[in-house]
């Protein structure tokens, strides 16, 4: 009996070890087709950021393929990128704060500027700051401000005298917050201690009171829904990006926007070219196609976000091209979104309101 | 008043999906209430690009899934059925009750990411299988072991192979337990939204991802539209799925 | 080697539940326990995952979910049990039809079904606008961003999975047993607390069971339809599984709920058969 058993315990596990082997090649299949003849870029971006029609012009002009991966948050983009160790994409999106980590990790490279026809052209506000002094890695591409999206009818004309007073303590009135732990931890601060690097652990208690203390104005909170709460009439204001804001105002008539006067909170978005790739000829094509003034009119347009160069400003609702002059009047008083603290006490504080 | 309370339940369940429909044919987008009839919203719905990727995706998933499920609960009866032992090993399809689903989720997306596979369709398509085998084999194996032996007997007996007993007496008997839990995971793994919201990616889009995606920003008609149509697509198989032939089988 | 043939197209099944399901799960267990940066290799063991979870808040919320699970499953029951006896028993010629009917949303995409709850609880929606229209309301009445729209998705949701095992069972159940005991003497009121619910108990069992464990990891519903105002164990995980420094101290909650859950399951399971010895230590 033993000389028989011992074959059949060896062949299955040579069975098993076969099938797994098997199942696994299965799994990593789509990495072995990579290698394609026609030349592609892959851009590795938020959803909401390229069109589709300057993309099919540049694909049709240039007979370059353009391949697009997404990503909701900077988070998913820091993560993914370090696991592939910056290898799969020839163009990034990072937004500021998140620029500066992958400087770092050195996870990106320098930009050739001698192949940019367009460096004279960028707004110069949007240069040179702290998350990459001189530029020599990133570039912008787009920015907006945050503000308050309000309903005009409840507010009956504009809103007078905006302050961050009119998310944190409102009057007889609801509001809709931002869902980002980030955003929220960092309007806290702001509201309460002013623009700032990094805060000590008592000036963090004070930001999770007072977020705590908001929750009971809070209609809800939704990063995407701001426009759709308002123009139902769920709440008349809401702290929102303007991009989103703007995207809205054909629609909803009804809607406003407007910059707390206190100074508020701005967002480029930068573009990037990781470390890894190879693939320059095209990359720098597709950027000197992208930055041309009529395909920056119209990406801005469809999106609503403010334009890197000031003819790139699309003639859209007048609310928008006002707030667009203010905010470059008043640049250097804005200040980025930073991890003002480490990601799990963000989050933790997080939990913490929610709950 | 028996018939009363359960016609409220019935309502219940049925005036959302009604008056999504019938709001589907309205002219102005909500808040709006009715205006005029419409098909406007259908059209934009056959023509939107985004939406048909997210489908067909969830229905490839889904079918590719529940075939692979199947295929391999059919193989493992026949090794059952050729004297394998296998009634051990059952007990371990049990922990896809025991375990809620974002669990499994969680740990396919920290399994994956550890061995560096990406993500996408194969990985879908692998989670889907998994939360399908769980139904299929155990409800597929307790209708084989109840199947009277003497049919198998009997054609052994009347010189038929293992082989072709197993696929002339064995299978047809097993037939309508396999449509009906087909259909089941089918419409599980398409309906599925948890495993596709950790382990889909950034790349692969299923439709329940993209009904997120509107919801979470609001409403648009052209989801009344889509709602109308799955609702439908359900209709049809929920039919199948009672078919007589079936229906006395399962109930 | 023709008779391994069997064991080698048999055995996939059993690799890929092995493979998928259980290896993943000792995974997540292993990485609870792992500290330093997750994609630069394997860390060092150490428990400093568990102990930002130590907080009340956190316990907080695993009995938030235990709430909402647990209400949850037994206003299911209240209503689908009524629902199922009078299909099984009552209702003759409309049986496949209301079985239909009861199906057919089952088999609808769930998030069709938030759009469809939205559509009429809104503000501006068709339920205020009907009763504003009948003259029973003034204003509309807020509805949505609120328990009762996250109590009343869930109830919605879970109410099929409840129904059906139940509606299997009481088909199944032999009849004259409720008519012997109504001949013996019993009223109605005994013969269901005495006959027909002990004999079902293990299909209610299997009911709340199928509500209780995915309603406890419930997260999509009450950010939808709660605002995102509440939260519950899967926000929490979502939060930390997401987020690009607090994966292990995801995986750590993980394994802790899922222990709160199982101690949960054990009290509900032991609960119910004291409950059903009662039942029958009382009525016969």
């Amino acid at each position: 009996m033993q000389k028989r058993k011992e074959p059949l315990l060896g062949i299955r596990i040579f069975l098993v070890f076969f099938w797994v082997v098997f199942i696994f090649f299965l799994l990593f299949a789509p990495n072995f087709g990579a290698t394609s003849s026609v030349r592609t870029l892959h851009i590795f971006t938020w959803s909401d950021l390229f069109d589709e029609q300057t993309i099919r012009n540049f694909e049709k002009d240039t007979g370059i393929n353009v391949h697009f991966n997404y990503y909701d948050s900077n988070e998913e983009l820091l993560v993914k990128l370090k696991a592939t160790k910056g290898h799969g994409h020839d163009l990034i999106i990072p937004s500021d704060y998140s620029t500066k980590i992958l400087i770092e990790q050195e996870l990106i490279k320098p930009i050739d500027y001698s192949r940019i026809d367009f460096k004279n052209r960028l707004l110069p506000e949007l240069l040179n700051h702290d998350f990459d002094p001189d530029n020599i890695y990133s570039m912008p591409l787009n920015w907006e401000v945050y503000g308050f999206t309000y309903d005009k009818e409840h507010f009956k004309g504009k809103l007078q005298n905006p302050n961050w007073n009119h998310i944190f303590q409102p009057k007889n009135y609801r509001i809709a917050m931002t869902n980002d732990p980030v955003e929220a931890f960092n309007m806290a601060s702001f509201h309460l201690h002013g623009k700032q690097q990094h805060l000590t652990s008592s000036q963090t208690s004070i930001v999770r009171d007072t977020l705590t203390s908001q929750k009971k104005y809070i209609e809800a909170y939704g990063s995407f829904r701001i426009t759709y709460l308002i123009a139902t009439k769920n709440c008349p204001l809401a702290i929102s990006s303007s991009s989103y804001s703007f995207r809205m105002f054909d629609e909803y008539p009804i809607l406003g926007f407007a910059i707390p006067k206190e100074g508020t909170f701005v967002s480029i978005e930068n573009i990037a070219i990781p470390a890894q790739t190879e693939n320059d000829d095209l990359i720098y094509t597709f950027l000197n196609y992208v930055y041309r003034q009529d395909n920056i009119q119209r990406r801005c347009a469809f999106y609503a976000q403010f334009p890197p160069t000031r003819d790139g400003l699309p003639t859209l609702h007048p609310d928008y091209i006002q707030t667009f002059h203010n905010a470059l009047k008043s640049f250097p008083e804005f200040c980025f979104f930073r991890h003002l603290a480490p990601e799990q006490t963000l989050r933790d504080i997080w939990i913490d309101v929610k709950s | 008043m028996k018939r009363l309370l359960v016609a409220l339940t019935y309502l219940f369940l049925y005036v959302p999906i009604v008056v999504l429909i019938v709001f589907s044919f309205n002219s102005k987008s909500f808040p709006a209430p009715w205006d005029s009839f419409t098909f406007h919203w259908y059209h934009e719905l056959f023509h939107s690009k985004d939406l048909w990727v997210a489908f067909s995706n969830s229905l490839v998933i889904a079918l590719t899934s529940t075939f692979i499920s199947l295929t391999m609960s059919v193989l493992l009866i026949f090794f059952r059925a050729s004297g394998g032992k296998v009634g051990k090993f059952l007990a371990l399809y049990y922990g896809n009750l025991i375990i809620p689903e974002t669990v499994l989720a969680v740990g396919l997306l920290g399994y994956f990411t550890m061995l560096n596979i990406p993500l996408g369709m194969p990985t879908l398509i692998a989670a889907h299988t998994v939360l399908g085998l769980g139904f299929v084999i155990p409800v597929l194996y307790s209708r084989y072991v109840s199947l009277d032996p003497r049919l198998v007997e009997a054609s052994l007996d009347l010189g038929a192979s293992p082989l072709q007993t197993f696929f002339k007496i064995t299978l047809p008997l097993l037939r309508p337990s396999m449509i009906a839990t087909g259909l089941l995971i089918f419409i599980i793994s398409f309906d599925d939204f948890i495993l596709s919201y950790f382990c889909a990616g950034s790349n692969i889009q299923t439709l329940s991802l993209y009904l997120l995606a509107v919801i979470r920003s609001g409403l648009s008609p052209v989801v009344n539209a889509l709602s109308a149509v799955l609702f439908l697509f359900s209709c049809g198989l929920v039919m199948l799925f009672f078919s007589p032939k079936i229906r006395s089988r399962i109930f | 080697m023709k008779k391994h043939i069997p064991f080698a197209i048999g055995s996939p099944a059993l690799i890929w539940q092995v493979l998928f399901f259980y290896l993943p799960l000792v995974i997540l267990i292993f990485s609870s326990f792992l500290g330093g940066e997750r994609t630069t290799g394997w860390g060092h063991f150490t428990l400093d995952n568990f102990k930002p979870l130590l907080k009340p808040s956190y316990l907080g919320i695993m009995f938030s979910s235990l709430i909402l699970a647990i209400s949850t499953a037994t206003i299911c029951l209240c209503i689908a049990y009524p629902l199922a006896y009078f299909i099984a028993f009552s209702a003759k010629r409309f049986k496949t039809l209301l079985l239909f009917l009861l199906v057919v949303p089952f088999w609808t995409n769930f998030l069709l079904h938030v759009s469809a709850w939205f559509f009429v609880l809104e503000r501006g929606g068709f339920l205020n606008n009907l009763l504003l229209n009948l003259g029973l309301i003034k204003e509309p009445i807020h509805l949505l961003n609120s328990w009762f729209a996250v109590a009343l998705m869930m109830i919605y949701y879970y109410l099929p999975f409840m129904v059906l095992p139940i509606y299997s069972a009481l088909e199944r159940f032999d009849k004259r047993l409720v008519e012997a005991s109504l001949d013996l003497g019993a009223n109605f009121r005994q013969t269901f607390l005495g006959v027909i619910l002990p004999l079902t108990m293990p299909a209610v069992t299997v009911g709340l069971f199928l509500v209780f464990i995915p309603a406890f990891g419930e997260f999509i519903i009450p950010e939808v339809m709660g605002g995102d105002k509440f939260f519950f164990v899967g926000n929490v995980v979502t939060q930390y599984i997401l987020g690009e420094t607090t994966v292990a101290l995801g995986a750590a909650f993980t394994l802790l709920s899922c222990l709160f859950l199982l101690a949960s399951c054990s009290g509900l399971y032991y609960g119910l058969k004291l409950f059903k010895k009662l039942l029958i230590r009382r009525y016969t």
